[in-house]
């Protein structure tokens, strides 16, 4: 995140954002953090796990791009035209900012919008306008909606994980990755559901999992770590054309 | 066929008593009707004796194993984490005179002493080229560990995303020894399913055979049982009273008899909470220093041979006053009576003591709770499977707890002995050979030839470990002769390999480890994760 500007119809009255360029902001990130309400997209396309915030220690639910800090691997084979975006990247370049009243009279914190002046899609020549006539456009209208559902979500995730900590279903996975060429890495600090006591939940918290449509959610982050053999795969590809070039 | 053992009966709720109720009830199921079932009386008109703050790592096994949340234990017992203990005026009394006793064991102590290196590079001086690098001479404990930095610095052991019971720097805690008894005996009659019994133990019934039959209490009547725990404190109303068990007094070897304790709130929110212990020494005596997240505790404990009351209050106030000014002198202090002495048996017929009850020692190194969670585990471990067995167990029990009391003695000796202090009677009385156990007296003259080895010790479960006695030993400068075999290449280059990974690890933790205060208040707001 560059510099965050609260966002306002004089100040970014000529304000646009190039529709293209996203996918190549996030060239260098190697996770995202997701949603409840996304589950069933993302773990379509990417595997799930949960990692820790490094602030608060809290579990957060997480979509992995890489499989060592800093590489996309969806970006660097091209791979992400194809697949679903993360709320969290669609919401770029907005941000929700916690706006300080400065007259003082406002006690509570209200979010408000803000936009990154310093990401490179934010120009006054082409793109989305944010503002048409004083008023909002459609194209902001959606980042806010985006915004508000990610704030949604980030409360639904709390509940979720407070749950699955409370019956002890999460457990420490490690990737012990070799790849064709013999090089090796090891990705720790990724969490995911443990099956084994996923079974030994007693029937009626089973139960409370069904009602809350916590157990397709939790299918969805098992299987989706099948990903993780595709990105290897995918590894092994570019690791080889890179050798051979 | 004799009986199984069905019932055990506690007597008393302090730290002892909950500890050993928490790890049998957890270990022999006592939630279920087919498990060992646990009974804990308490009286309501004798108090706990609610010191005793400090404690080893192993109380972390002890907790998990029992079910605890670390989290939970944290926040609810006013716990901060304890990396050690810096002992400040033991070697000369001078101001700045200090040393570090770590808990991280030295780089490679599996694989290498590291001790007569040091001892090397200190004595050559950096002569050589770097020689703007005139650094002081390395402590040998920052030598070898990068805990001594890590306290110097204020820093805590862990990380707010470490789960719960892992450690990056091995730790142990400081914790309100009230709120702790209170913890423990909600934890043990909730989840652990101990029975609870709020009552006061008045006499003891006897079977033909000499066993206890049943203790009788005051509202309850008869309260029977296979096995009966005495963890009543000083008052060892069981092992002392009833049977009759001499306490061998250590007062000949431990001078220390008397404690003055007090608790001193922080100035501001946000003072450091030091992650150790800071134990100072006095003319008499030494003077403890434990921060809790919300105060500290502070006490004098001294020898009434050697000093007055009054000395000895001066004394803690002046401790005081150099952090809390003028303060100190309107302070009042509690006073508790010690008796240093072990009983000369702690199991008898079908009954055992743990705890104060079975034996007490200043609490130098904080070895008392250590001492309880010891016999705990053994008595679970061990817990005989009917009447039969019991005596061979409670052999093995005594022998076992014999040998393990000598080994505390011998280790805290060993603080006042390796002391370069003769400044008062105190100091000098304490190096006098009488009160000198032989063991220790042997073991010092192996320790001027070569380091203390784990070879020095029998048990499997040492109290403290080899390591221990070289922090302190080479901490308080022992003196000590090189032998002059040839120093291997080899493992000269190992050593110094040792010291580098020392001080490039030393850095890289200092760097990223929070402060001790930052990390109690993210776990107050967040908590740890158990995985
Ligand atoms: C000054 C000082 C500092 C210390 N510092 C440390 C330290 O840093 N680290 C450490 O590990 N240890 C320390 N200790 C030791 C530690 O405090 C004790 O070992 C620990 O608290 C255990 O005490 P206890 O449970 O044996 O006895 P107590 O806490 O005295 O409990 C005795 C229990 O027995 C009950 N009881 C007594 N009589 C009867 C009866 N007739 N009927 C029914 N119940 C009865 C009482 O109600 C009470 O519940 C220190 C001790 C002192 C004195």
């Amino acid at each position: 995140m560059g510099k965050l500007e609260k966002v306002s119809s004089e100040k970014h009255k000529h304000s646009k954002v190039l529709v293209d360029g996203v996918l190549a902001n996030n060239a260098n990130v190697h996770m995202s953090h997701i949603v409840l309400q996304e589950f069933a997209e993302v773990a379509q396309y990417y595997p799930i796990f949960l990692c820790k915030d490094s602030d608060t220690g809290q579990f957060q639910p997480m979509a992995l791009f890489g499989l060592t800090v800093d590489e996309n691997i969806y970006q660097s084979s091209g791979l992400w035209r194809k697949c679903y975006l993360p709320l969290k990247i669609q919401s770029q370049p907005f941000y929700l900012i916690n706006d300080v009243d400065p007259s003082g009279n406002n006690q509570q914190d209200k979010p408000s919008l803000a936009l990154d002046v310093d990401d490179n899609r934010v120009q006054q020549q082409q793109g989305n306008s944010l503002f048409s006539q004083d008023k909002a456009t459609a194209y902001l209208q959606q980042q806010t909606k985006i915004l508000a559902d990610l704030t949604q979500g980030f409360v639904l995730n709390r509940a979720f994980i407070t749950l699955l900590s409370e019956y002890d279903l999460i457990e420490s996975v490690t990737l012990d990755i070799k790849y064709n060429n013999s090089q090796e890495c090891k990705l720790e600090g990724l969490y995911s559901i443990n099956q084994t006591m996923l079974e030994k939940v007693p029937t009626d918290i089973q139960k409370q999992f069904e009602q809350q449509g916590y157990v397709p959610l939790m299918s969805a982050m098992l299987s989706s770590i099948n990903h993780v053999s595709t990105l290897i795969d995918i590894k092994n590809a570019l690791l080889c054309s890179t050798e051979i070039a | 066929m004799s009986k199984s053992l069905k019932h055990v009966v506690i007597v008393g709720g302090g730290s002892a008593g909950w500890i050993t109720a928490g790890r049998i009830a957890a270990m022999h199921n006592s939630k279920s009707a087919q498990g060992v079932k646990v009974t804990l009386i308490e009286s309501p008109d004798v108090n706990i004796i609610g010191v005793g703050e400090g404690t080893w790592p192993t109380m972390r096994g002890t907790l998990q194993k029992m079910g605890v949340s670390e989290t939970d234990f944290m926040r609810e017992c006013d716990v901060s984490f304890k990396q050690g203990a810096k002992f400040a005026k033991w070697v000369t009394g001078d101001e700045d005179d200090f040393y570090y006793h770590p808990l991280v064991l030295p780089q490679g102590y599996f694989d290498i002493d590291l001790f007569k290196y040091w001892q090397q590079n200190n004595q050559q001086p950096s002569n050589s080229q770097n020689s703007e690098q005139s650094s002081q001479p390395k402590s040998f404990s920052a030598a070898v560990c990068f805990q001594e930095q890590l306290c110097e610095n204020g820093l805590a052991p862990k990380l707010i995303t470490s789960p719960e019971y892992a450690a990056i720097a091995n730790y142990a805690y400081h914790l309100d020894a009230g709120k702790f008894a209170a913890f423990l005996k909600s934890h043990c009659i909730n989840k652990l399913g101990v029975e609870y019994v709020s009552d006061h133990v008045g006499t003891i019934n006897s079977t033909d055979s000499g066993d206890i039959a049943s203790v009788n209490t005051n509202n309850h009547g008869d309260i029977s049982g296979d096995l009966f725990v005495d963890c009543t404190g000083f008052s060892s109303l069981l092992i002392g009273k009833h049977f009759q068990v001499p306490l061998i007094s250590k007062k000949d070897v431990l001078f220390i008899d008397t404690a003055l304790a007090v608790q001193i709130p922080y100035e501001k929110g946000d003072d450091a909470i030091a992650s150790h212990t800071i134990s100072t020494a006095q003319d008499a005596g030494w003077i403890w220093d434990i921060g809790l997240p919300s105060r500290r505790g502070v006490g004098h404990v001294y020898s009434s041979k050697h000093t007055s009351q009054g000395d000895a209050e001066n004394a803690l106030r002046k401790y005081l006053k150099s952090s809390i000014g003028e303060k100190s002198e309107d302070l009042t202090f509690r006073k508790i009576d010690i008796n240093p002495g072990i009983r000369e048996k702690f199991w008898v017929n079908n009954c055992v003591a743990v705890g104060m009850s079975a034996g007490f020692l200043e609490p130098l190194e904080a070895s008392a709770l250590v001492m309880i969670e010891l016999a705990a585990t053994t008595i679970s471990e061990q817990l005989p499977a009917n009447r039969e067995c019991m005596d061979i167990v409670a052999k093995h029990y005594n022998e076992r707890f014999s040998y393990n009391w000598d080994r505390i003695i011998d280790f805290l000796k060993l603080h006042y002995i390796a002391s370069k202090r003769e400044d008062t009677a105190f100091w000098r009385d304490n190096k006098d050979p009488e009160t000198i156990p032989e063991s220790l007296q042997e073991l010092m003259t192996l320790w001027k030839h070569r380091s203390p080895s784990e070879y020095d010790f029998s048990q499997k479960r040492e109290v403290f470990s080899a390591a221990s006695y070289q922090y302190v030993l080479y901490g308080m400068d022992y003196e000590f002769t090189q032998s002059n075999s040839e120093k291997d290449e080899k493992e000269q280059n190992l050593a110094q390999r040792m010291f580098a990974e020392n001080e490039k690890i030393t850095v890289k933790y200092s760097a990223a480890l929070p402060s001790n205060r930052e990390l109690i208040e993210k776990i107050a707001q967040f908590g740890f994760s158990k995985v």
